[in-house]
């Protein structure tokens, strides 16, 4: 008879060993791309599976030969703008939802937009903004972006104001601040966590779009990331070397960012599109 | 004039909405009420000129065997990619809940891939993919388990193919809101059938699930929405080939209104299939009405 201290001891290591299955579903393809990055073109094609040297050659080449740095610099200002402004409007919204009582559930009204799909949106979308000289534009794309980001970051945004007692901007405006006040002074500094997890979501999303960037972006210089690299991937004979490359140039940022985050996004601040608390 | 308190506050609050309900109605209502309008006309994508030609584009649509089978596809790639999102990302949920060292770097691990661009997975699963150099068809050749390397983008494997990579890039949602889900059960109830001497199986069908419900549905709408409504993994994957073996409404829409120069089809398109996905979403919601 095995102890009851043993038998949990059996149990975790069962529950590792078995979750190595997801884990290797997950992360093998990651180390792939990361491995053939720098493997050689000649062990690239050929038979050989774990590279007998590594070089930086497909590093070069995506700079030397494309217009890598370039999409990374646009890709970074769409999302910057897009952050700003879909951080700007839902900090405004998500304090009201938070704070006041409304008749309707702006739940609903987010999951009504997030049934539109992207691509009916996107044919109209194109008419108009070609019509108000937005194509072509950070800010169009940026715009463009907001669209199903807006309504999440409200909801999240007013779930974390939510956590924040309202009795601190009672006290405030009691001490002759205004709303507007209580909310700059009082609430959003004790919301950065939240509004730091929430920009990444909106970040990340934004570069990770493809429709609207491929769609609203005609001009080469104002490419973003991953439209660019696509049309690298097109044609017959592919420089798989260099395209891992840029996969793992494109990966770093995020990686980054969610090195920052993770707690809050792991913490369940996904409940606030549930709709729970 | 003076107002009371009370209305101030209400003015306030309705206030700090208009900037939102301004983006809202530029960026969402406005252009679906435009291409519901599109819809019914002969609006080309460079052409001025544009005449209603009331249900014309949708009498097209009825009689055009391409429409029926990207409905057909795209129910299909929807459901099975919800389906296997699912499975493996409540299956992993469950395992991650447990108690064990380095837990949290699993979690970390596992739903680190959200973040990470479409572009990437569909670059990586081209190369790994790669009928000659792939590592998948170099894998399964060296095990035996293949005399010649396979094309997984053919015709018999590219629905396949795409659901795979739908699957790697999306089911770290799941995971991320089973794992808070599961975590709330209160451990009595387990504790409370294993004394009554009740299997593990039984224990999923009967607290497990039951209290993971509310999660699951949201799971399930959310996740089939995007699905169904789905368009940049397929078409950097195969673009809807090979000859439309991946096509679903969201790429036809697509290749009539900007290939076929046609955005007055194209709008019929995608309108038509938020239409069928709204049906899809209410028989949803009233089969749940009915447990």
């Amino acid at each position: 008879m095995i102890s009851l201290e043993a038998q949990e001891r059996i149990r975790r290591i069962g529950t590792v060993l078995t979750l190595l299955l997801p884990l290797s579903f997950v992360a093998f393809p990651y180390l792939w791309m990361t491995l053939s990055s720098f493997s050689p073109d000649k062990d690239l094609f050929s038979d050989r599976t774990i590279p007998a040297t590594l070089t930086l050659l497909h590093y070069r080449h995506l700079f030397e030969r494309t217009s890598f740095e370039r999409q990374f610099l646009n890709s970074v200002i769409v999302a910057v703008v897009a952050t700003t402004i879909c951080l700007a409007v839902s900090i405004l919204s998500g304090y009201s939802l938070s704070r006041f009582r409304h008749r309707w559930s702006f739940e609903r009204v987010m999951l009504l937009i997030y049934t539109i799909p992207p691509v009916l949106l996107i044919i109209p979308t194109l008419l108009v903004f070609a019509k108000l000289h937005l194509t072509n534009t950070y800010l169009g794309l940026a715009l463009g972006h907001s669209t199903f980001m807006l309504p999440f970051a409200a909801l999240i945004l007013a779930a974390y104001f939510n956590n924040i007692p309202t009795t601190l901007d009672e006290a405030a405006m009691v001490d002759g601040m205004s709303r507007i006040g209580a909310l700059v002074r009082i609430v959003l500094p004790m919301a950065i966590p939240g509004i730091a997890a929430t920009a990444v979501i909106i970040f990340a999303n934004s570069w990770n779009d493809y429709m609207f960037a491929f769609t609203l972006i005609a001009s080469k210089e104002m490419q973003t990331l991953p439209v660019g690299v696509a049309e690298l991937s097109e044609g017959q004979t592919l420089q798989w070397g260099m395209l891992m490359a840029a996969a793992v140039l494109i990966t770093i940022p995020m990686l980054v960012f969610f090195l920052f985050v993770q707690r809050r996004i792991l913490s369940g601040f996904i409940f606030a599109i549930t709709g729970e608390k | 004039m003076d107002l009371s308190f009370e209305r101030k506050e209400q003015l306030f609050s309705y206030t700090l909405l208009i900037p939102l309900f301004i983006m809202i109605a530029g960026l969402a209502v406005f252009p679906i009420v435009y291409a519901l309008v599109l819809s019914f006309t002969d609006r080309g994508l460079f052409s001025t000129s544009t005449n209603f030609i009331g249900l014309a584009n949708y009498l097209k649509l009825g009689y055009s065997q391409e429409f029926w089978q990207s409905l057909l596809n795209n129910i299909i790639y929807a459901v099975s990619c919800v389906a296997f999102q699912i499975t493996t990302g409540l299956a992993t949920a469950m395992l991650l809940v447990r108690k064990f060292r380095g837990n949290y770097y699993f979690r970390a691990m596992l739903t680190f891939p959200y973040l990470v661009p479409t572009i990437v997975a569909v670059l990586v699963f081209k190369w790994m993919l790669n009928d000659v150099f792939g590592i998948v068809n170099r894998m399964l050749l060296a095990a035996g388990l293949l005399d010649a390397g396979v094309g997984w983008f053919d015709m018999k494997r590219a629905m396949f193919s795409v659901v795979l990579v739908s699957v790697w890039r999306f089911f770290p949602f799941a995971i991320m809101l089973f794992v808070p889900a599961l975590e709330a059960i209160p451990q009595e109830y387990y504790e409370a059938a294993r004394v009554d001497g009740a299997s593990a199986i039984q224990q999923f069908f009967h607290i497990t699930l039951p209290q993971i419900k509310e999660v699951l549905f949201v799971v399930i709408v959310l996740r089939g929405i995007w699905m169904f409504n789905m368009f940049d993994v397929i078409w950097l994957l195969t673009g809807g080939g090979p000859v439309g073996k991946t096509e679903i409404l969201p790429i036809l829409a697509y290749l009539q209104a900007f290939q076929g120069y046609s955005v007055g089809l194209g709008s019929a398109t995608a309108t038509a299939g938020l239409v069928v996905l709204v049906i899809l979403l209410s028989l949803f919601y009233r089969m749940r009405g009915r447990k």
